[in-house]
């Protein structure tokens, strides 16, 4: 691996002096891209590891214009490294392939690529790649009110993400194409490194209201803006935000629907958490409840959790991201809108659950620095429930911490690996032995565990279906996606309890945060499709408990030592996630997570 | 050009042959002049000076470029080299003077391990005939392992390669066996095939280089030159 210090760009020649930084696992193939950049006066920094290549963008973000990345690598998979660098660097980042495959093609554009190109490759594509640079400078240069945002400076890049990614699926023009239209200032007041802003837990909370409030297919940056009613926000970074998780969602549906039959297998028949799913088709993640039908989780493999996950990632990346409750409260809203037979306290455990699926869903990772025991998560639930209040790590934190929590700084919560949480809405007990029987990813332990402490920090109210939340969102993966079963019933201090040794100790044993691909995405597919309901529930709950958990056990799992301490629930805005650890987990984590949040609305 | 052809004609060592005759190449030579003394009149009796003529007269260069242009000709018509191998050729420059051999040598290093690794994969999944679930594993990895062939040997060009990469992992998505093995056999044929002739290749090079730096003024030579003795 050849890394060498990328000065910064001279801009006045540009495209000459264009910062590019290589990644390949193929050392031939770097070898001949970094020639072949360097021939076109670029400058070029090499790394054969998609992790050294986002530490290296994390650190210095700011040094570098564009990224070109390799398809294929062993140690994450490209598309995963796609999503997390453009959600958190916003970097155009061009794809590379031996294989050129349509739907890989496709994949590739659907995770956020500007480009796509195939090896060999040729010095006169090479020689056009800046355009991609230009076009989201210039985009974000129309868009910054602030004239001190730098050029580089990816805020309310909404527009121009709309128009470099018109190949997009969930393209379908709903955003307001308003460009004209100059927001308040970009930056978030909390946020302090970047000029972008940053989502915070109550930002996401009231988006994902706003957004369900309008009808996910309805909402338009404009209106949801106005139902936010922040100051300081601009339209754009709300259209910005609003594509990213339109995108993430996409994703997950997507991923869920590639499993029915995983997530079939894995519906609980109990009854109880059907009514709790209620309409939430798709919620898959919930259908371990205490049938221990999850060892067929086993048949998640053929997942491809890296490329599932890594699009989860990206969703829920950008929830995680400063978005930790954002991607719960669509998932809420979602439920809340599509569940008309459900009760009012089901509607609210569901719209709990629903945060809390979000935010597992969510990468976590991103935000698991940010991620404190805080009541952000509360807050959102509160939004919900009327009688949230002060609780650490609100449903809502804990749950994306959860989900995060796996995937950053190797502290892998739950389903951590890349297989999707399977959040069972059955009983956690019941499920985690099921749960450990099987072996197809290491995830969702992690949710177990979160599970039992977010218990004792949720409303009274919420306990409940926390509870149930918080196993069914542990299951999901390690082993089979451990399924916890909560009784819905259960009250938060029984569950409090009682279950937080057991799952701690079921937590530990069973916590094989493994990142296993296939095997989760498609438990938590089938799971999805089975059992809306029920899913959401789980992720709440296991997200609460996830923060204590994370921040009291440590799981080891595959020989992964989840940091509990580094995921912290808690996000604070100004908090970069730092994902240095501990990718694969975050991956598989945020993947399920972004999955079953995902899988929430979708229906 | 006649005096060239004369001058060919005396032409009697090969492009491998090391030219190392009982030169002594005085410190003048160090400059590019070589003054020949010293010399074993008996050397392949070329010549007053004892030297091969192409070599004393500079076209020691160029008949090893003309050599290497040949083989490389050769290796296009047999399809084992394509344009992306030229294109190789034009990054190398100055400022990287021998990227084109360190490259294949980076190729062929990583090259081995990946043949390594896909006869071991191909033997392990021998093993597990009866087991289509097992052999799945394998044949995933041998898909993973012949992606990343067919991306190196298409970056620098090695056409054949690749394309026998692509028959291969049409056989393991098959999970055919046999059909895996005799790809196998055959990358590993064109690869040593490969191998071989680039090697050859770059050895050229290298005497090209090293002719190129013994150079010897045509017109002393030609003062004194006695060639059609």
């Amino acid at each position: 691996m050849t890394v060498e210090q990328g000065v910064g760009g001279n801009q006045d020649q540009f495209p000459i002096g264009m910062r590019v930084l290589a990644v390949d696992d193929d050392l031939t193939c770097l070898m001949v891209l970094e020639t072949l950049l360097r021939k076109c006066q670029y400058h070029v920094t090499t790394t054969s590891q998609a992790r050294m290549a986002l530490k290296i963008l994390r650190e210095r973000r700011n040094d570098f214009d564009l990224v070109i990345s390799d398809v294929h690598m062993p140690d994450m998979d490209g598309f995963h490294l796609l999503e997390k660098v453009g959600l958190e660097m916003d970097l155009p980042v061009i794809m590379l392939s031996a294989n050129g495959d349509p739907k890989v093609v496709m994949k590739g554009i659907t995770h956020g690529a500007c480009d796509y190109l195939l090896k060999p490759i040729r010095i006169e594509e090479l020689k056009n790649i800046w355009q991609h640079v230009v076009r989201r400078k210039k985009t974000d240069n129309r868009n910054n009110v602030d004239s001190a945002v730098k050029p580089h400076s990816q805020s309310g890049e909404a527009t121009s993400d709309h128009k470099l990614n018109k190949k997009r699926k969930d393209q379908n023009g709903e955003e307001d194409d308003d460009l004209d239209e100059n927001g308040n200032d970009n930056d978030d007041p909390s946020s302090q490194k970047k000029p972008r802003v940053v989502w915070s837990v109550e930002l996401h909370r009231k988006f994902v209201s706003a957004v369900n409030h309008l009808g996910i297919d309805k909402a338009v940056p404009k209106k949801i803006l106005e139902l936010m009613n922040v100051e300081k926000l601009s339209r754009e970074n709300v259209a910005s935000h609003l594509q990213k998780y339109r995108l993430y969602l996409r994703r997950i549906s997507t991923v869920a629907n590639q499993h029915a039959n995983m997530a079939a297998a894995l519906v609980s028949t109990d009854a109880s958490y059907l009514q709790m799913g209620g309409s939430l088709t798709g919620y898959g993640l919930h259908n371990v409840a205490g049938n221990g039908q999850f060892h067929n989780g086993a048949g998640y493999r053929s997942v491809n959790p890296n490329g599932m996950l890594g699009r989860l990632n990206s969703p829920a990346g950008m929830s995680i991201h400063g978005l930790p409750s954002s991607g719960m409260v669509q998932v809420a809203s979602h439920a809340q809108g599509g569940r008309n037979h459900l009760t009012t306290n089901q509607r609210q455990f569901q719209s709990g659950i629903s945060n809390a699926d979000v935010l597992q869903g969510m990468p976590v990772s991103l935000e698991l620095d940010q991620i404190q025991t805080n009541n952000k998560g509360l807050n959102y639930i509160r939004q919900h429930i009327p009688p949230a209040t002060e609780t650490t790590t609100a449903a809502f934190p804990p749950d994306m911490s959860m989900v995060v929590g796996s995937g950053s700084n190797g502290s892998f919560m739950v389903g951590a690996s890349e297989k999707p949480l399977l959040l069972d809405h059955g009983r956690c007990n019941e499920n985690w032995s099921n749960a450990s029987a099987h072996s197809t990813g290491s995830t969702t332990l992690f949710l177990d565990h979160c599970d039992v402490p977010s218990r004792s920090s949720l409303p009274i109210h919420l306990q409940g279906t926390k509870a149930d939340l918080g196993c069914r969102v542990a299951s999901a993966g390690s082993n089979g996606a451990q399924m916890m079963s909560n009784a819905p019933q259960q009250s938060w201090d029984r569950l409090a309890a009682p279950s937080y040794n057991h799952f701690n100790n079921v937590g530990s044993s069973s916590v094989n945060l493994s990142i296993q691909d296939n095997g989760v995405v498609d438990m938590i597919n089938q799971r999805w499709d089975a059992n809306n309901a029920s899913l959401l529930r789980t992720p709440s709950f296991s997200s609460t408990g996830q923060s204590n958990f994370l921040d009291t056990s440590s799981v080891k799992h595959n020989g992964l030592s989840v940091e509990i301490p580094r995921v912290s629930i808690a996000r604070q805005p100004n908090q970069q996630h730092n994902l240095q650890t501990g990718h694969s987990h975050f991956g598989s984590l945020e993947d399920v997570a972004g999955f079953m949040t995902t899988r929430e609305w979708t229906r | 050009m006649a005096a060239h052809v004369s001058l060919c004609a005396f032409l009697a060592v090969g492009p491998q042959q090391q030219l190392q005759p009982s030169l002594h190449i005085p410190p003048q030579a160090k400059q590019g002049k070589v003054v020949v003394v010293g010399v074993e009149p008996t050397y392949l009796g070329l010549g007053k000076t004892g030297l091969p003529v192409w070599m004393l007269v500079g076209f020691g260069a160029e008949r090893l470029g003309a050599d290497m242009n040949r083989l490389l000709a050769l290796l296009f018509h047999q399809g084992v080299l394509d344009e992306q191998f030229l294109q190789l050729q034009q990054l190398q420059d100055e400022t990287s003077p021998n990227f084109v051999s360190e490259v294949v040598t980076i190729f062929f290093h990583e090259s081995e391990k990946l043949l390594t690794s896909l006869r071991s994969l191909l033997m392990m999944v021998e093993g597990d005939d009866d087991q289509d679930h097992e052999g799945g594993l394998e044949y995933g990895k041998i898909g993973v392992h012949l992606n990343q062939f067919m991306g190196s040997s298409s970056s620098i060009g090695a056409k054949r390669v690749r394309n026998v990469c692509l028959a291969f992992r049409a056989a393991s998505d098959h999970h055919n066996r046999h059909g895996c093995l005799r790809a196998l056999e055959q990358l590993e044929h064109e690869y040593c095939y490969l191998k071989n002739k680039l090697h050859e290749f770059f050895q050229l090079e290298q005497q090209k280089v090293l002719a190129a730096g013994v150079r010897y003024p045509m017109n002393h030579y030609n003062n004194n030159n006695n060639i059609n003795s």
